[in-house]
């Protein structure tokens, strides 16, 4: 059986040195929960940007000022941060593109479509409406 | 009756009447048996004068060996799935390659990745070590035929991780993929499956020493 420490301390030490190298590189549970803290946040962008499709298409394929109670758009509205209640921010940029930004926790694991916007604490997504085109 | 029984039959009855073993073998050729079904249907018995013939110890399979090579076997397969997973995952990201990125998703199965690890590695080698005891303490026990089976499973399975490696390897560099990166995990999986390999090519020749 001396002849087969060599191989299984060789393995010991993979797993070792990997669970080590993983748990070093992408955190422990308090990395979890951000991560699904700004899954949440990035699911709510969705939704908003769905309400604010609906809107613009009943309301002449015209973008809303502001997201608001519309008839027939009777998707539920997160307008806010769940965890730090912050709002959303919602950007009309032009006649056809807006931008829904948020406070991400772990900003270097979104999509590279999020960009800094205005301050820089805030993570952009923009979207182009299209609708009517 | 089957031929395997056929011969041990005739081999028993040849000896008990007596007659030498390289008579028995010069029978049993010119029949038509091949060498090494000659040499096991001799090896069967023990090479002594004693009447009737002596028969030697033969793998078996017990309800608890099953349970127990199973689960070790099991943890292994676990323990060796993962630690490529995981070894896979944290080379995409030190080593990306243009255009890669890691999703959240990847980073959930890297937790569950190390969650077995953290799981499975012990128990394995547990397993392993406690089989290493007992047949120290009782040798009987390498001639377990599930020790055996899942052994040599264990061994063409290594065996032919080591080819498909190399294979990756070479279709990588002929089609001009070779990548940091596919060294990388090439090389992580190749020293993987190597350990595995040495681990049970030495205990299946413990073994087949014991029979």
């Amino acid at each position: 059986m001396q002849r087969n420490t060599l191989p299984q301390v060789g393995i010991a030490a993979l797993v070792g040195a990997f669970i080590v190298a993983g748990l070093f590189t992408i955190g422990g549970p308090q990395t979890g929960r951000m991560e699904k803290r700004d899954d949440l946040r990035q699911k709510d962008l969705r939704t908003l940007r769905q309400q604010v499709t609906c809107i613009a298409d009943r309301q002449g394929k015209v973008l809303p000022e502001t997201i608001t109670d519309t008839p027939g758009c009777t998707r539920s509205k997160p307008l806010a941060d769940p965890v730090t209640e912050a709002p959303y921010v919602y950007e009309k940029l032009g006649p056809k593109s807006f931008r829904l930004c948020a406070s991400f926790e772990l900003p270097e694991l979104l999509l590279s479509n999020f960009k800094p916007g205005n301050p820089t604490s805030l993570s952009c997504d923009t979207k182009s409406y299209s609708k009517g085109q | 009756m089957r031929s395997a029984d056929q011969l041990a039959n005739f081999t028993r009855d040849a000896l008990t009447a007596g007659k030498s073993r390289a008579e028995i073998a010069d029978a049993l050729t010119s029949a038509g048996w091949a060498k090494n079904e000659v040499t096991e249907a001799l090896n069967a018995w023990a090479d002594s004068d004693f009447t009737p013939p002596v028969p030697r110890p033969r793998p078996y399979v017990s309800a608890r060996e099953a349970f127990f090579y199973g689960l070790m076997f099991a943890a292994l397969g676990w323990t060796a799935w993962h630690l490529v997973a995981l070894a896979f995952n944290l080379i995409d990201m030190w080593l990306p390659d243009a255009g890669d990125r890691v999703r959240v998703g990847d980073r959930r199965n890297m937790r569950f990745s190390i969650a077995s690890l953290i799981v499975f590695a012990p128990l394995f080698f547990y397993l392993a070590n406690r089989a290493a005891s007992d047949t120290r303490k009782d040798p009987s026990k390498r001639r377990s035929g599930m020790r055996k089976g899942l052994g040599y499973l264990t061994l063409f399975l290594a065996a032919l991780t080591l080819a498909g490696d190399l294979v990756f390897v070479l279709y990588s560099l002929l089609n001009g993929d070779l990548t940091a990166q596919i060294i990388a995990k090439a090389a992580v999986l190749a020293v993987i499956a190597g350990a595995i390999f040495a681990y049970f090519r030495n205990e299946t020749m413990v073994d087949d020493d014991a029979t």
